[in-house]
């Protein structure tokens, strides 16, 4: 059993090589596991529970039993959505891919061929601002299409992996991975990791809003643009393994429909951008490109704060410390971690050293000069 | 979810503590009494062992996901 530990409010965050798996125990319960690593046999760790915390043999032997059963019952490391183990047969004959855009990007072009005006839903919307109408071939090339009820996905030639429709999230984020990369020159585990967030930035540092979809962060992210601060991501917000800075990712922010009455005055183009219907959501949304003007591509910023937010009507503002504990039990589920132990060992001590908040707002004014007092005091 | 575990430990380590029979010299059981203090200080030694109970399991996402929605629709 090979794991990795950090202290964190008088417990132990663990993560389990084998599995990809954290955890989150008392103190005792990790020097259980611990010996238990070791090979240590239950009955001696029981006793030196017994003679160490001064309890009775048959509490130590009923806990260091219960610790032992709650290792067993680690999910299995799951693997199926990192694309299907039955690749995509490249001998297969490739469908029609009709649907061809080029993209520009500072640094590379890309072309991207779709099958259906479905497929291209899946990735256009976010990238419709970088369209260039040049009909060259651009330096990579990306074919979407669904064949067998899956979404695959191939870049210059190789198929990267297939998702079912319901995964079509997985597929999409395999893009934007596959797509940084190359931005980047980079493989996959040069990332730390990839965290559900909108990334803000104000002069060279950067803050993460977090939280689930649906509590206003891509809101945010747009009424904090149009007050001086820009855009480094949305959504998808890759975090560099060494220096465990946030990168640059120009796709545009998803602005759900009802939140656009108060983003209009800002940003009149909203009023009548091109709307895009998400029926099994229920969700309509428009699409709001990064400021292009700013020379903020292929650049890297610290990060100096994780804020999860909550949008709440008639809360005001409320902004306070958030434990680590909590803020860990938060971040872990929504995040992809590269399962590399040098990659979790960089990411643990990132993570630590960054001071996170919970914001809860309704007065747009006030969280603008909440998070400008948050930038500058934090210095 | 810590909170909850551990408060829930301290209520039934209460229970098995002001019940613990205690072993005499003359090998006879008869239970001790205990102060409201001196169970909540027993307690708090003990609820860290029950603390099994608060362990929080988390696993990140297997792959890189965007928050777009599972299926799409059209209306645009």
């Amino acid at each position: 059993m090979t794991y990795l530990e950090r202290s964190v409010d008088q417990k132990k965050i663990i993560w389990f090589a084998e599995k990809n798996h954290y955890m989150l125990v008392e103190m005792p319960a990790f020097h259980v596991i611990s010996q238990l690593s070791e090979g240590i046999a239950l009955k001696k760790i029981a006793a030196w529970c017994s003679k160490f915390y001064k309890i009775p043999k048959s509490e130590a032997n009923r806990f260091v039993g219960e610790v032992e059963q709650l290792l067993l019952q680690q999910p299995e490391r799951i693997v199926k959505s990192i694309g299907t183990n039955d690749p995509w047969d490249s001998r297969s004959i490739l469908p029609d891919l009709a649907l061809k855009k080029h993209y520009l990007l500072p640094g590379c072009t890309f072309t991207v061929e779709y099958d259906t005006p479905q497929t291209e839903f899946l990735v256009h919307p976010k990238f419709a601002h970088l369209e260039s109408v040049t009909s060259q071939q651009g330096d990579h090339l990306f074919q979407v299409f669904q064949q067998n009820e899956m979404f695959v996905l191939r870049v210059n030639g190789k198929t990267i992996g297939q998702w079912p429709e319901e995964e079509s999230n997985y597929f999409t984020g395999k893009f934007t991975m596959e797509l940084i990369n190359l931005i980047y020159n980079r493989n996959e585990h040069d990332w730390m990791g990839v965290f559900h967030a909108s990334a803000i930035r104000l002069g060279n540092q950067c803050a993460l809003f977090l939280g689930d979809s649906g509590n206003g962060k891509s809101t945010l992210a747009a009424l904090l643009m149009a007050s001086g601060f820009n855009l480094v991501a949305d959504d998808f917000v890759p975090v560099d393994a060494i220096s465990g800075e946030v990168f640059c990712l120009p796709a545009a922010v998803s602005i759900k429909k009802n939140a656009i009455g108060s983003l209009v005055d800002a940003y009149p183009q909203l009023a009548t951008a091109e709307e895009y219907y998400y029926s099994e959501m229920d969700k309509t949304v428009r699409y709001l490109p990064p400021d292009q003007n700013v020379e903020n591509h292929l650049v890297s910023y610290p990060c100096k704060a994780l804020v999860f937010v909550k949008y709440l009507p008639e809360s005001g503002l409320v902004m306070e410390k958030m434990s680590q504990v909590i803020a860990f039990q938060n971040l872990i589920p929504d995040s992809w971690v590269s399962d590399r132990s040098e990659n979790v060992n960089r990411f643990l001590d990132w993570f630590l050293q960054i001071p996170c908040y919970r914001l809860t707002y309704s007065d747009n004014g006030a969280m603008v000069r909440t998070i400008e007092n948050l930038f500058k005091d934090e210095g | 979810m810590f909170d909850s575990g551990i408060n829930r430990s301290i209520k039934e380590l209460n229970l098995k503590i002001n019940f613990c029979p205690m072993k005499t010299k003359t090998n006879e059981f008869k239970t001790k009494k205990l102060t409201r203090k001196e169970a909540l200080l027993k307690a708090g030694k003990y609820a860290a062992f029950t603390a099994a109970a608060a362990v929080v399991m988390l696993s990140p996402k297997v792959s890189q996901a965007v928050s777009a929605p599972r299926q799409r629709g059209f209306g645009y």
